[in-house]
């Protein structure tokens, strides 16, 4: 229609409209990369477990009687715990664990495959106990090979209690001289990241003293933040855990819906089984809640940033088209004295606004790619996607689109005897 | 072409009701060239607005080019605008930002005529007024005389039936006056009614004939030109 | 001239209280938005304890296996327990203190509670005036104390709160696991908002409620309930192969109070390395590491990456906020072309008319900023609430002058940012051209 002159006009007026696209240039440069932070923070929160965390409670149970000094006294008080639980209504299963979803502590050990060198590089992976219920407690999904059965768990943990009496032998290296061979079950993360692809059961791998590890279950996902970035690396021994001494802790997965209840009943009952002791029960999706803390703040502020943001920048598109249009006002006139409707007068200030707010955002994703190399260098994971810019940028048209509406609008009903009036 | 019959056109403030146009009758034929004149006050610019359809009126009938202007809509008066009238201002009323060529070229986008055509009709009208060599030149960058002729070139360019002029010479020097008044003759000469609006007796002997205003209404043209002279020093009473 | 301009410039405010107000409010907001998100950077990044942050050192050695590096490259962030009783026999740092925290059972007077887990810091007496902890009643143990074992504690405010009631608890005493220990001192408010010297779990937690001398580790067995790390299985059983083993799970520091001091306390690490790998430890390249608390800060990334993209953010927040305002500027400045004319053909010199309103942004800016201000200390208080539930602690955000002066250097930016180009053209406008308005 009349492209060519608008964008010449404004091409004369360099300052004022190039107020408007940079204006709306920064606005998406902006709003872009707070959805970016944003979307980070809401991937990180959405990553599974592999646990059904909905379902899982933990329990902590940490004596300060001096009675729970004796062993005999341990296993008993650790038996009826375990009886206790297993008989609530709502209860799944139970197990004694010290694996705590969501919570990032533990211990850490290093392997590396069998029949390496000492100079192969030995990678290390989190490590937990688990007996015969364990990992069904877990709800961990096998994807090869199974979980321990009791003998086995039975028979590790008495071998582990003979080296607690019974030191081994060191030899002149410093290592036991006796190497011993031991079912795992690992994460499916771990035994790619030790073994490359599978398949993986029945493979040997080995730890710093020379032992041996066989490879008996594979499960997968597993995803437990630790203080290390191996958060998706572990491995299950077949050890009933029985030391009560500092504390023990259980795992209990309720039937679907039951947690919230349980979390109630359990601390009454574990209470009433033992005084000597305090209990604290917490379901999984509030230490999970807890965990996110951070990723929901940055989520939260982001937000109120880029909502902040297109408010602002919406009312102050408005400001500045209503300022360039009442500058014009002898201009209008003369147009409609010329023949302009007023149709034509609301086409003219729409189109020269899409105009600038095509020149803005195309400016506007330059910027915000370049911003977002420069967010990316520290936070990797906040990357730009395309849909995203896509997006705002339709949206932000929309929006200097309503913005401009109005004062088109109210220059369309200038009168042509301006055009007449004296300067 | 321009036939007004007893039009009355009123402002209204909250304070007073003036009457700008009252029981106004002109007629003014094809191809005439016609001064219009009178004291500051007397409706001139009022007469000039309601004749451009750029204003309304509350009593009395125009019609124009045999079209009675009363029943149009303000899309229809803008076509008429566009296609029929012609306008020259005495501030000029060119658009700033636009260089010499897109001025010209406003009245015929709102025609919607295709590319070809609008540059022929563009380069014609500045050569007719002598400017074709400053075609990408801005406003900023004219003298006065040369920002009338554009504006007279836009005029031209649209191959109006009536040209409104409103004190078109009022922002100029003598010798640039003499040019623009020798265009409108020439312009006037190849057919196109002009009704120019003055106070300048000079620049109404180049017209047909003269048209009194006095208070909103044509004078009676016996009067003698002294005593209208005389009026015009602001000894009579009149709008305010 | 000034106190003239200052003048016209709060008169012309007035006059249009709508327009400023808009104005002002939009200032107010970048400003708010951004001290915020700096101050939220701020409380990360800022120096816990400025009086003695440049002389007090953390001392890790690169005791770790063979083979490979510890994780990351560096050396463990803390010692062995045998490392750190050859260390402190040095008499180089002026003081010095290896610690750890563990988890026993408190036992308060049965009327007042039932036993509970707290957190206990094992430490020496030398911890309290190195890392300025405030007393309100009674003081630390000396290091006689530390030497002989002595079974004393200090509390802090809010534990000599739960198990006294808040009363001089000095001379009173509390059972700990299986013993009674003497209260000495009680701690007043203490709250740094980065628990700087243990960082290796939760950094911005709050400091430990009960204080206790290292030498009860060995008495009764103590473990660390903090991190601990080792590359290789302890050469016997029980606690005393803990005690010989190559885990590292103490904390060292030391305070050097020169240059001179740090470079004999280097040599004396070096000298015992070497010393050691004689008889077969410290295999890998020697590597020791004396850190001062704002590196070790850094290193051990106490502020989340995140935070510096918040702040930047923020920024290009304000600077939008303060560009969205120049055309409610411009509006104001250019409809009062005619008086501008006035005031030049009766002389004003364009940099007169140019400085008039850029003051008066200014102004606005000063005003806007006081008002964003006010309102960041909202925001703070409404985050710290938020943060409650996450860190348990809702103090962790803190304005300061520091930050307050961010504000008003925000503030001050906003106001040029939207009234440089407007008192620009306002000051080009020819006074002919508007004169001739009448």
């Amino acid at each position: 229609m009349e492209l060519g002159p608008i964008l010449r006009a404004i091409r004369r007026n360099k300052a004022r409209f190039g107020l408007i696209a940079v204006e709306v240039a920064l606005t998406l440069a902006v709003v872009v990369n707070c959805i970016a932070l944003i979307a980070d923070a809401r991937a990180q929160m959405a990553r599974p477990s592999g646990f059904p965390d909905d379902d899982l409670l933990t329990v902590s149970s940490a004596p300060f009687d001096a009675a729970f000094k004796e062993p005999g006294y341990q296993q008993a008080a650790l038996r009826a715990d375990l009886d206790a639980l297993a008989a609530l209504p709502g209860v799944a299963v139970v197990t004694s664990t010290r694996l705590i979803p969501w919570s990032g502590g533990g211990s850490s050990g290093e392997y590396r495959q069998a029949g390496a060198g000492d100079a192969a590089p030995m990678l290390r992976s989190q490590i937990y106990n688990a007996d015969e219920r364990t990992l069904d407690a877990l709800g961990v999904r096998l994807v090869a090979g199974r979980t321990f059965t009791r003998e086995e768990v039975d028979r590790d943990t008495r071998r582990l209690q003979e080296i607690t009496i019974h030191p081994r032998e060191l030899g002149s290296d410093g290592r036991p001289v006796d190497k011993f061979l031991q079912d795992v079950v690992v994460t499916r993360a771990w035994a790619e990241h030790v073994f490359g692809p599978g398949p993986h059961l029945g493979r040997l791998f080995q730890d710093s003293d020379g032992d041996q590890y066989r490879v008996l279950g594979v499960f997968d996902p597993f995803y437990n933040p630790y203080g290390w970035p191996i958060h998706e690396y572990a491995v299950f021994y077949a050890r009933r855990s029985s030391s009560y001494e500092n504390g023990t802790r259980y795992l209990v997965q309720a039937e679907p819906g039951q947690a919230s209840a349980l979390a109630r009943t359990i601390e009454e009952t574990l209470t009433r089984v033992n005084r000597l002791r305090a209990v604290e029960v917490s379901r999984v999706t509030e230490i999970r809640y807890l965990y996110f803390g951070r990723q929901r703040m940055v989520a939260g502020l982001m937000g109120l940033v880029a909502v902040l943001l297109v408010v602002v920048t919406g009312l102050g598109l408005v400001g500045l088209t209503s300022f360039l249009v009442s500058e014009r006002t002898r201009q209008i006139g003369t147009r409609r004295a010329l023949g302009a409707s007023m149709v034509d007068i609301v086409r003219y200030f729409l189109v020269e606004n899409w105009l600038l707010m095509s020149i803005g955002i195309a400016m506007g994703v330059g910027l915000a790619v370049a911003l977002n190399l420069a967010l990316v260098s520290s936070i990797a994971s906040a990357r730009l996607d395309p849909i995203t810019v896509a997006a705002a940028a339709a949206a932000l048209w929309l929006l200097g689109l309503a913005s401009a509406l109005v004062p088109a609008l109210r220059a369309a009903r200038t009168s042509p005897a301006v055009a007449t009036r004296s300067v | 072409m321009l036939q007004m019959k007893n039009v009355v056109k009123v402002y209204r403030t909250e304070i007073v009701e003036t009457h700008a146009l009252s029981d106004l009758s002109i007629h003014v034929r094809a191809g005439e060239f016609v001064a219009v004149m009178g004291p500051s006050g007397s409706g001139k610019t009022t007469f000039l607005n309601v004749a451009g359809l750029l204003d309304g009126f509350e009593r009395g009938e125009y019609l124009l080019d045999g079209v009675d202007v009363r029943k149009l809509g303000d899309g229809e008066k803008s076509r008429i605008r566009n296609k029929k009238i012609g306008f020259v201002f005495q501030s000029f009323n060119l658009i700033p930002d636009l260089d010499v060529f897109d001025n010209v070229d406003v009245p015929l986008r709102y025609r919607r005529l295709p590319a070809g055509e609008r540059r022929d009709r563009i380069h014609r009208a500045l050569e007719q007024v002598g400017l074709a060599s400053r075609m990408r030149h801005y406003p900023s960058q004219l003298s006065g005389g040369q920002q009338q002729r554009v504006a007279i070139a836009r005029v031209l360019a649209g191959d109006p039936v009536l040209i409104l002029a409103d004190e078109p010479t009022g922002n100029l020097d003598s010798l640039m006056t003499h040019e623009i008044l020798d265009l409108l003759e020439r312009i006037n000469e190849q057919g196109t009614a002009i009704v120019m609006v003055t106070h300048s007796a000079e620049c109404a002997a180049h017209a047909h004939r003269q048209i009194h205003l006095r208070d909103g209404r044509v004078a009676e043209l016996d009067e003698p030109p002294s005593l209208v002279r005389g009026r015009e020093a602001g000894l009579v009473p009149g709008l305010g | 001239m000034l106190a003239y301009q200052l003048r016209i410039a709060w008169k012309s405010l007035r006059r249009s209280p709508a327009h400023t107000l808009i104005v002002g409010g939009g200032i107010a907001l970048g400003v708010a938005v951004s001290t915020l998100f700096a101050t939220v950077r701020h409380s990360f990044a800022k120096d816990p304890i400025p009086d003695k942050s440049a002389v007090l050192y953390n001392v890790r050695m690169d005791t770790w296996g063979p083979v490979d590096p510890y994780p990351g490259g560096k050396p463990p962030p803390q010692v062995t327990y045998q490392d750190m009783v050859a260390l402190m026999r040095s008499d180089i740092p002026a003081r010095q203190t290896g610690t750890f925290k563990a988890s026993l059972y408190v036992f308060p007077d049965p009327r007042v509670g039932r036993p509970r887990r707290e957190l206990v810091r094992l430490c020496f007496s030398d911890f309290f005036p190195m890392f300025e902890v405030p007393f309100r009643f009674g003081g630390p143990w000396d290091r006689a104390a530390d030497r002989t074992a002595e079974r004393v504690v200090v509390l802090s405010d809010e534990m000599n709160e739960r198990l006294f009631g808040g009363e001089d608890s000095v001379g009173r005493s509390v059972r700990i696991e299986d013993r009674e220990f003497r209260v000495v001192g009680v701690l007043d408010r203490w709250r740094p908002g980065v628990k700087f010297y243990d960082l290796t779990q939760n950094p911005v937690d709050v400091p430990e409620p009960i204080y206790m001398p290292f030498a009860h580790m060995v008495a009764m067995q103590l473990e660390s309930s903090g991190n601990s790390d080792g590359w290789r299985s302890p050469p016997m059983a029980g606690f005393a192969g803990l005690l010989a083993s190559e885990q590292t799970w103490i904390l060292l520091w030391v305070e050097l109070s020169s240059a001179d001091q740090v470079g004999r306390y280097r040599a004396f690490l070096d000298a015992y390395a070497l010393e050691q790998r004689k008889a077969g430890r410290f295999q890998r390249k020697l590597d020791n590491r004396v850190t001062p608390v704002r590196d070790l800060m850094v290193e051990a990334d106490v502020m989340p990456k995140e935070a510096d993209a918040m702040v930047a953010v923020s920024l290009l927040f304000l600077l939008i906020c303060a560009l969205n305002l120049i055309g409610l500027l411009l509006g104001k400045f250019l409809a009062r072309a005619a008086e501008i004319g006035v005031r030049r053909a009766m002389g004003a010199r364009r940099l007169d008319v140019f400085m008039q309103h850029l003051l008066e942004c200014e102004l606005i800016g000063l005003a806007g900023g006081a008002i964003g201000l006010a309102l960041s200390f909202g925001a703070i208080a409404v985050v710290n609430l938020w943060a409650k539930s996450i860190i348990s602690r809702g103090d962790f955000l803190a304005m300061d002058w520091a930050m307050a002066g961010f504000a008003a250097g925000a503030a001050m930016v906003a106001g040029l940012v939207a009234g440089l180009y407007p008192a620009w053209r306002v000051c080009r406008i020819a006074p002919a051209v508007h004169l001739k308005a009448q």
